[in-house]
């Protein structure tokens, strides 16, 4: 009942009056590119959409008693090879450097290879640790020693061969531009625990934004207010968090009520909900002024633990963000997202080569996952706290050979049917190993598992059942796994 | 085979004889104004096309039936106006220039046309299509241990999945399961149900077949069964496919428990819930005007799940008033989950801990919780997670919680305990996580490889 007093309510206010058309049509054009360069899109709001537009954050309950609590999820943008880390594949190195099988290139498209590559063994080397035995690469020498606390999906498939698709899919649900992100719908369905600190945090590093763009923290149809709020981890953690000077806490204060007034007033006139966004924004951006500088400065965190992360403040870095991470889940934020550039390991030049640039990589990141979850651990928070790690899609068991000729470095092209994530804390099952690749590691026997299935898993981790959180739009229930998503049940303890 | 191949096109072509007809029926009505003479010179030609589509629409309806995938006596009716009408557009063309009978064959033959449609229609989408009124909704299950397997958790999965294809309306594979005889009947490829024998029973094969084979059932791009309907299924069908009997009195299994909770609450199945940090049984509502209490102080109060009254409170390191205190204890049934991390004076926090017994997870991290408080933790027998990271807890508080049978985790990093003191033996069940861990840096965390000069 209440439900729909609310939704005729909005009906009402939705009604376009005389003036409100003829001033639409003038803005025309330019509202348009407005909306679009916002990212905004009011859309019609109905029963179905969960959302208090009086207060966007308000905290909900999710459809089941959760396991996890928050998400950390570590992109490696640019899609780091399994065939180095994880997917140990012994008899790759006997074909090392001989012709690849015509039954691996018939009907397939890479995004660099052409004519006939040859194979490439690992550059790594591996062991088995932990009790679970997981297969770990040198490449990784800490991550090694917690390989216990980690569940390895070792079939993950993808339909995306270049990265900024792919990283839409994994992390929108869509190839398209256009979806909310996991972590948007998200905040969607749990609302914020934290009132003064966002509850979907973007950190990135490695020099770059990841190359689908900021769409892949963006909002999509959902309100803007659960767009993911990205973060720098050197200087000031969001920009112009300080007040101008001259400016003191109080005009500051009454300046941002009295704008919200005005829009309040905007609201009753119009009542796009966009509008509610915006006022709670800008309350949020007020109170982030206070407790942001404190969560976001890890200059504050005892010696040990910079030892333990191998941070190193006032610069840029993953290990930096990871840290920060920790920091933000335990101040209550939902889901932490970071993006780590610079995985793309072509071999065409030192830095994109598998056994250069990749081990590098692997340098910047291995220590402070570790000290993530041995820190997490400690604190009680890795039971519910959900870590996933993982790129956009793998890396081809051959060598890459760039228009037709082999490349100046060891690289492996962009590989969508096979590869490896790993997921730790957050209720899932740990040292299991699911799914199974063929003795070259190019494509997926078994336990095969798509991006909508990793998302479901992790909603599923939240309490959601991923086919009911939905959001009516354009004349559509729409759902972060679309029409597919199956929870891997082998990783959920 | 390709008989049944051009049967297939019947629901394509019925199109073309009904749309034929009606237009030469319009411009036969619009030529007692005008245009008699054009309009009269094309009707003939109109009604040959209507004829010969309609005709060919028979032929191909008539290979569709042998299918037998339809209701019979449905399909008769269908079968013979369909007929009719067809020689009925022969009669208006030789009666066109008959004043009297012409007329009278264009009115007889458009309404069969629609009565015939109709009944098509009723065939492809289910008989009651064409009506305004929705489905009167079931009454969501309140408890599933009183509910009864077949009526209401088997039969609403078959009607809502299966009945599409196996019901009054479609029989594919000489199959329906619209009612108990007819599922233990079976259909041409076997029995669907063999009590007790979910080897020999087609409907356990074919559900849990990968998604991508042939035989997969429900067929690719249908809706599908979830993870909880399929585990039900089979369960009834292991216990011996009983009509009658009720949840409680057939064996379940924890997960069969779980999957079941799935059904509690509201009508349909939902996905299962694997966390089972809450208790099996409901409990009733907590006081409203606790939990407003509490809200109004800034502690976030609120029920775990959406069909759940259990709570999870986040004190979000604001001190509990007194008030507060006396609402955490009215709420003493329904809290699972306390978070009380970061408040300044959790030992007063204790004085209730000890009614909150109904409490699976604990945080105190970060808090002056010490020995004093630990003697409130000795009822809470169903704990699970104990969280005293950076408190002042000694080894000696420790003892108080050695007779607490489900927990199974505590974090003691930066507490005061002396691990060297601690018998982790006296805690069989426990495993106390005594934190400190280190990642050693190593060379190589510092250097860079370098490509070869």
């Amino acid at each position: 009942m209440e439900k729909i007093l609310k939704e005729a309510l909005i009906r009402q206010l939705e009604k376009e009056t005389r003036r409100n058309f003829l001033k639409g049509s003038f803005m025309g054009l330019g509202g348009l590119a407005l909306g679009s360069m916002m990212g905004c899109s009011s859309g019609s709001k109905t029963a179905n959409n969960i959302f208090d537009p009086q207060n966007p954050l308000a905290p909900q309950s999710p459809h089941f008693a959760p396991k996890a609590k928050s998400v950390i999820y570590l992109h490696m943008a640019g899609a780091p090879s399994q065939l180095e880390l994880f997917d140990y594949k012994p008899e790759l190195a006997k074909l090392d450097g001989q012709d690849c099988p015509q039954s691996f290139l018939e009907g397939k498209k890479f995004a660099f290879i052409r004519g006939v590559p040859k194979m490439l063994a690992s550059q790594a080397v591996f062991k088995q640790h932990g009790q679970s035995g997981a297969l770990i690469s040198n490449y990784l020498p800490h991550l090694s020693t917690v390989a216990d606390d980690l569940s390895f999906l070792k079939a993950v498939t993808t339909d995306q061969f270049n990265h900024a698709p792919a990283q839409l899919l994994m992390q929108t649900g869509s190839a398209r531009l256009g979806r909310p992100s996991m972590g948007s719908w998200v905040t969607y369905g749990l609302g914020s625990e934290n009132n003064n600190l966002p509850a979907f945090v973007v950190l990135t590093s490695g020099g770059n934004n990841p190359d689908a763009g900021k769409s892949v923290w963006g909002s999509g149809f959902l309100p803007s207010v659960y767009q993911g709020v990205q973060c720098r981890s050197e200087g000031d953690p969001v920009l112009f968090i300080k007040d101008p000077n001259g400016i003191s806490r109080d005009i500051r204060k009454a300046s941002i009520d009295a704008i919200n007034e005005i829009n309040q007033a905007e609201f009753k006139e119009y009542g796009d909900p966009e509008i509610l966004s915006r006022i709670s924004q800008y309350e949020m951006a007020y109170k982030m002024q206070i407790s942001a500088p404190e969560v976001m400065n890890i200059n504050s965190e005892p010696q040990y633990i910079h030892e333990m992360y191998g941070t190193k403040p006032g610069k840029t870095s993953f290990a930096n963000n990871v840290l920060l991470a920790r920091k933000l889940v335990e101040n209550g934020v939902r889901f932490v997202q970071l993006y780590d550039w610079g995985w793309d390991t072509h071999g065409t030049d030192a830095g994109g080569a598998i056994d250069i640039g990749l081990i590098n990589k692997c340098r910047g990141v291995d220590k402070a996952i570790t000290a993530l979850i041995l820190d997490l651990k400690q604190r009680g928070l890795l039971d519910e706290t959900l870590i996933v790690w993982g790129g956009e899609f793998g890396r081809t068991p051959m060598a890459e050979n760039r228009d037709g000729k082999p490349n100046a470095f060891k690289g492996r092209d962009h590989h969508a049917e096979a590869f490896t994530m790993f997921m730790a804390g957050g209720g899932i099952k740990p040292g299991v190993s699911h799914g199974e690749t063929d003795e070259l590691g190019y494509s997926a026997l078994a336990g095969k598992v798509n991006p909508h299935d990793i998302q479901a898993t992790i909603m599923n981790q939240l309490g959601f059942d991923h086919e009911k959180l939905t959001f009516d739009f354009q004349g559509r229930s729409f759902r972060l796994t679309d029409l597919e998503g199956k929870v891997v049940k082998e990783l959920v303890g | 085979m390709i008989t049944e191949f051009i049967g297939k096109f019947h629901p394509l072509l019925v199109h073309l004889p009904i749309g034929f007809f009606l237009l030469a029926f319009v411009l036969k009505v619009i030529s007692f104004w005008k245009n008699k003479e054009s309009i009269e010179a094309i009707l003939p030609i109109m009604l040959i096309l209507s004829f010969l589509a309609s005709a060919f629409s028979s032929l191909t309806g008539f290979l569709l039936s042998q299918s037998g995938e339809y209701d019979i006596e449905m399909v008769d009716r269908h079968q013979w106006s369909g007929i009719v009408f067809t020689v009925l557009i022969l009669a208006v063309y030789f009666f066109r220039n008959n004043a009297k009978l012409g007329l009278a064959a264009w009115i007889v033959s458009t309404l069969l046309l629609m009565f015939v449609g109709h009944l098509g229609g009723s065939l492809t989408h289910g008989e009651d299509f064409l009506s305004i009124q929705q489905k009167a909704e079931k009454a969501p299950i309140t408890d599933i241990q009183n509910a009864k397997v077949y009526a209401d958790l088997v039969q609403p999965i078959l009607e809502e999945k299966c009945y599409g294809c196996h019901s009054s309306k479609k029989q594919k594979g000489n199959l329906r399961l619209d009612s108990p005889e007819y599922i233990l009947a079976g259909g041409k490829e076997g029995k669907s149900v063999v009590p007790h024998n979910t080897q020999q029973s087609l409907i356990s094969k074919r559900i849990f077949m990968p998604e991508g084979e042939e035989e997969h059932m429900p067929p690719k791009g249908k809706p599908q069964l979830t993870e909880a309907e399929v585990k039900v299924l089979d369960w009834w069908i292991k216990e011996g496919a009983s009509f009658d009997k009720l949840v409680k009195n057939f064996n379940q299994t924890p997960e069969i428990k779980l999957a079941l909770l799935t059904f509690q609450g509201s009508g349909n199945a939902a996905e299962v819930s694997t966390a089972s940090n809450i208790p099996e049984k409901e409990v009733e509502k907590g006081s409203e005007e606790s939990i407003a209490l509490l809200k109004n102080g800034g502690i976030l109060a609120l029920p775990v799940a959406t069909n759940s009254n259990y709570l999870l409170i986040n004190l979000r390191g604001i001190e509990p008033s007194e008030k507060d205190l006396g609402a955490l204890k009215a709420l003493k049934k329904q809290i699972v989950w306390l978070n009380a991390s970061k408040i300044k004076n959790a030992d007063a926090l204790a004085t209730i801990l000890q009614d909150l017994n109904e409490i699976r997870v604990l945080h105190l991290n970060k808090t002056n919780f010490s020995d004093n408080g630990m003697a409130a933790l000795k009822n809470l027998e169903h704990l699970q997670m104990l969280n005293l990271a950076n408190t002042n807890i000694t080894e000696k508080g420790l003892e108080n919680i050695k007779g607490l049978n489900e927990l199974r985790k505590v974090y003691l990093y930066q507490s005061k305990v002396q691990f060297s003191r601690l018998k982790m033996t006296d805690f069989p069940k426990i495993k106390l996580d005594t934190g400190g861990y280190t990642v050693p840096t190593l060379v190589s965390d510092t250097s860079l490889v370098k490509p070869p000069m």
